[in-house]
């Protein structure tokens, strides 16, 4: 009778044991004497070792809650390393920890000083000089403390941010040993090219000599000047960004590629790091000794620690928002109408652009897109505003540059750029003008009504860029019926490598979909870098030697490059023109829509909505009487 | 036995070597490099040189190959290729005893409700109690836990407001290699929600496949002669076709525990939980292929581990089963 009963239970309990390999009773922590189990990561000899310290210390009468902000990255940051940063998580905490030279304004772009006050260049814009203040400090997080500390030096003095420190930082992004992936963006310093690809032995006398030859020296303990490849006016944009931020150098020498962990990690800006929880949390708190506290106390917040999280799925980041465990979070795709609707949180919802562009591109030397005709008549019909308006629905605007308007020298919006691509009510042709051009264009290019042309347009798999591809073949298909477009996805890196310009010709597609993001925000970065035939990415492969638009891609190459050491007025002219070129003449992209960002705030947090890779948090302010009443706390 | 569970565990090394040799070449087989790209951009190739020359991606193959189990046999898995100050073994360290924790109670909560919906659908063969239970675990097995959990997170988390959100309850500095939680309310109200999401859709299908089992097996002759033999019916079922029909469903729980305990990605990417599911998708998409190996690998251990305990657990539920 009982034996089977037993038998069953039994097998539980057999699962229970490969489960449970042992029984362990947690208890409540006391708060009358505050116990700390303290990890402490030590390497010895490379293998890290963890040490649990038991911290014991007398309860102090409490101060009030620090101010905290809940915000979420949405992912793990790769690195925390200004060296290796490319995505927008790590370059956004990086932006709240470390001074860069210039800082860039919110709404214009502009450089504004950080760690330089003022900086000045030669006649030919090659050779720059930044003077640095003198009062920025380095500082770490003191775990057994829970306070931030000034870091000192060997003589126990406070080290601070100096001259030689952007030197290093700048060459360590340089130095091939590093492998900074971003390392080609400072190759306008002159020699870190040289020093980025050599082959040497990092031990030989040629290394060194190469790492000394790199243009960056320090004039003086707080004057640091930097000697460039070519004329660039743009340099001070260059120097905003993390790749060119002072570094830490006896800690880096001491912990390696650990050196941005917690316990380790040193820093300069508003913020230090404090805990890092891989994949879960990241904890940031204020650094005291920052001299912005008291020198911009106009401009400044009440933030005095960051709690950040890392969920990647944007439905769950809204729901803790709406939990009230988010102070300030993004809308995903489909609760955008009710937010718009909501009588709450519409008035918690924000829609800003960012500088970001979305387009497709042509294959220029695959046919049938090796006709421009095709190309642009296959632009033309794109209707950008019902896009934005009816597909996406996130407040995005209709596209006609590839420069993104955020950007110095974008021309975005003239109608004397691509004006086809413009709707009606931003000055430009509108839909239907713009579709009766596309018509005979085919018409000329032998495609009387689309017949006989067979478009492969293709994508990575994504669930958002499929929503728009099929609206476009939808779009295309309606204007010129006969026509054949077939879509193909493929994974991401399978697309990229598919898409690269050195991939073979018959793989590619003729139509690839890709975004662009500013590294810095200035028209360099998107016209040159990007497409330039001779220096940029290319995937179009634009040629000199195309027998339809040869010269106009020959020119385009020259107008991007005059363009780096023209005067700021000639260089509007000659975007303008590189713009006309890329986006119509030669017709290598089409561009569908610049990026906004729906956000959500509580009312209580009152923030900036800049760039999101610079989120400038110190800024921010936290109303803690509206929270704890509106949380009934 | 003591020889059959030592044989068993010597021939575990051939197949993790076979698991791992397929793994190494298949990652390198797919198309793109891990550094090939920072984001949407491609890298001048002196950047990824630099960057293939720090991880010793620039050596021949079969060097990169023995230097790997190399370094395995020192238990180090290498580093991570996206982490850049995180090795694989960090990495396990971190995700994968939360995981377990999520997986084991899900698993036990599919038994749970699993074992007893198909016992019963069984025993009711044809009446409206077998309908239901079957429907519902079709329902079980058709939700799928990217709408179910959404669902409940709307529901217990913001609408109700009676449990977390999101993430795991358990502080992880808590548990460094341990896989036992704390045992607090905390944790206990962070895990209820994922708990369901992934048992629900555990105990729709052991709940099929008991009932399935069950009904073959109260047709055997053995239970016509126990029932011949004038043996009450609860002590048939209970003492001899229970027992029996176990064994299929005791066969698929082996492969379900080391897939369950080694993360659901899609459940973890919902809660916003900490775990190792994740990485084993993600680390494909990146193209890091020290995190591939080391998850691939830990996989097939659980894997080989599990199908070892199934077995020895026939024994014990057959008799006519013998290891030599």
């Amino acid at each position: 009778m009982k034996k089977p009963v037993l038998s069953i239970a039994l097998m539980v309990l057999a699962l229970l044991l490969v489960a449970c390999p042992g029984q362990q009773q947690a208890t409540e922590v006391q708060r009358v004497v505050e116990t700390q189990i303290v990890e402490v990561t030590r390497i010895v000899e490379g293998t890290p070792v963890v040490e649990q310290i038991v911290v014991t210390a007398t309860p102090e009468p409490k101060g009030p809650e620090p101010v905290t902000l809940n915000i979420n990255w949405g992912t793990e940051p790769p690195t925390l390393d200004p060296a290796l940063a490319t995505d927008t998580t790590s370059v956004g905490l990086i932006e709240e920890m470390f001074l860069g030279l210039t800082d860039l304004d919110d709404e214009t772009m502009e450089p504004i000083p950080e760690l330089a006050t003022e900086w000045s260049s030669n006649e030919d814009n090659t050779v720059w000089t930044f003077k640095m203040r003198d009062d920025a400090v380095w500082v770490k997080y003191n775990p057994a403390t829970g306070e931030v500390e000034q870091v000192l030096d060997d003589n126990e003095n406070p080290r601070i941010v100096t001259a030689e420190d952007v030197v290093y930082g700048v060459k360590r992004t340089c130095d091939p040993t590093t492998g900074s992936d971003y390392s080609y963006v400072l190759y306008i310093v002159k020699g870190c090219k040289d020093l980025n690809t050599t082959e040497a032995d990092p031990e030989s006398e040629e290394f060194q000599a190469l790492y000394d030859a790199v243009g960056v020296r320090a004039v003086d303990e707080f004057t640091v000047e930097f000697t460039l490849e070519y004329g660039a006016g743009f340099f001070p944009q260059i120097a905003s960004m993390w790749i060119a931020r002072p570094q830490p150098k006896w800690i880096i020498d001491q912990k390696g590629d650990r050196w941005i962990e917690a316990g380790f990690i040193v820093t300069n800006g508003p913020y230090t790091l404090s805990e890092w929880v891989h994949g879960d949390n990241i904890v940031l708190v204020k650094n005291p000794y920052w001299y912005g506290w008291e020198e911009l106390a106009d401009q400044a917040g009440n933030i005095e620690r960051i709690f950040g999280l890392m969920i990647e799925e944007v439905s769950t980041e809204f729901a803790l928002y709406e939990a009230n465990e988010l102070d300030t979070a993004g809308v995903p795709l489909e609760q955008m109408e009710r937010v718009q609707t909501d009588p709450v949180l519409s008035k918690e919802y924000v829609n800003q652009p960012i500088n970001c562009t979305y387009y497709y591109g042509f294959i220029t030397q695959k046919p049938p897109t090796d006709d421009v005709r095709v190309r642009r008549a296959l632009s033309m019909a794109i209707d950008r505003k019902t896009l934005v308006e009816e597909v996406l629905k996130g407040g995005q605007i209709p596209a006609n540059t590839f420069t993104n308007p955020l950007n110095f020298g974008s021309p975005a919006g003239d109608p004397e750029v691509a004006p086809w691509a413009l709707p009606e009510d931003m000055n430009g042709w509108g839909y239907e003008r713009a579709v009766e051009e596309g018509r005979k264009l085919l018409e000329e290019a032998g495609y009387p009504n689309g017949a006989g042309l067979d478009i492969l347009l293709m994508h990575n798999v994504s669930e958002s860029h499929a929503r728009i591809a099929e609206a476009i073949q939808a779009m295309w298909k309606s204007a010129y019926p006969e026509m054949n477009v077939t879509i193909e996805t493929q994974e991401w890196r399978v697309y990229l490598k598919t898409i690269d310009i050195d991939s073979p010709l018959e793989d590619k597609p003729n139509v690839y979909r890709l975004g662009w993001c500013a590294d810095y925000p200035h028209a360099n970065n998107w016209v040159h870098e990007v497409f330039s035939p001779s220096e940029g990415a290319n995937e179009p492969m634009l040629s000199a030697d195309d027998p339809q638009v040869g010269d106009l891609v020959a020119e385009f190459d020259q107008t991007t490059k005059q363009a780096q050491t023209a005067s700021p007025e000639e260089q509007v002219e000659l975007y303008k023109r590189a713009e006309q070129l890329l986006v119509d003449e030669i017709a290598a992209i089409a561009p569908i829509y610049y990026y906004t960002r729906n956000g959500l705030a509580k009312p209580w947090l009152n923030r900036v909505w800049g760039d999101p890779g610079r989120l400038h948090i110190w800024r921010w302010s936290i109303d803690v009487e509206a929270r704890n009443a509106a949380l009934g706390q | 036995m003591l020889k059959y569970i030592i044989r068993r565990l010597l021939w575990a090394i051939p197949v993790l070597f076979a698991v791992g040799t397929v793994t190494f070449f298949l990652a390198r087989a797919l198309p793109g490099g891990p550094f090939d790209f920072a984001g949407d951009r491609s890298l001048p190739e002196s950047v990824v040189r630099n960057l293939e020359r720090k991880y010793n991606l620039d050596w021949p193959l079969w060097k990169q190959f023995l230097a790997y189990w190399w370094d395995l046999l020192r238990g180090d898995l290498g580093p991570s290729f996206r982490s850049r100050s995180l090795t694989v073994n960090d990495i396990i360290k971190q995700t994968f005893p939360v995981s377990f924790q999520l997986g084991v109670l899900s698993l036990l909560l599919g038994l749970a409700i699993g074992l007893p919906a198909g016992i019963i659908a069984a025993l009711n063969h044809n009446t409206w109690l077998d309908y239901t239970s079957s429907f519902i675990a079709i329902l079980g097995v058709s939700i799928p836990n990217i709408v179910l959990g959404p669902f409940l997170i709307w529901l217990f988390g913001v609408k109700l407001g009676w449990l977390p959100v999101a993430r795991w309850g358990a502080d992880y500095t808590e548990f460094y290699l341990g896989f036992i939680p704390p045992m607090t309310t905390k944790f206990w109200q962070h895990a209820v929600l994922p708990t369901i999401t992934l048992g629900t859709a555990l105990s729709a299908s052991i709940a099929r496949l008991t009932r399935a089992s069950l009904l073959q097996v109260i047709r055997e002759d053995y239970i016509r002669t126990a029932r011949a033999k004038g043996l009450r019916e609860r002590s048939i079922i209970l003492g001899h076709a229970l027992k029996n029909a176990l064994i299929p469903v005791v066969t698929i729980l082996g492969p379900l525990f080391a897939a369950v305990v080694t993360g659901s990605f899609i459940t973890e990417q919902i809660f916003g939980i900490n775990g190792l599911g994740r990485h084993f998708v993600q680390s494909v998409t990146n193209r890091d292929y020290p995190v591939i190996m080391g998850t691939a690998l830990l996989y097939a251990v659980l894997l080989i581990i599990a199908n070892l305990v199934v077995d020895v657990l026939y024994a014990w539920l057959d008799p006519r089963i013998r290891y030599e």
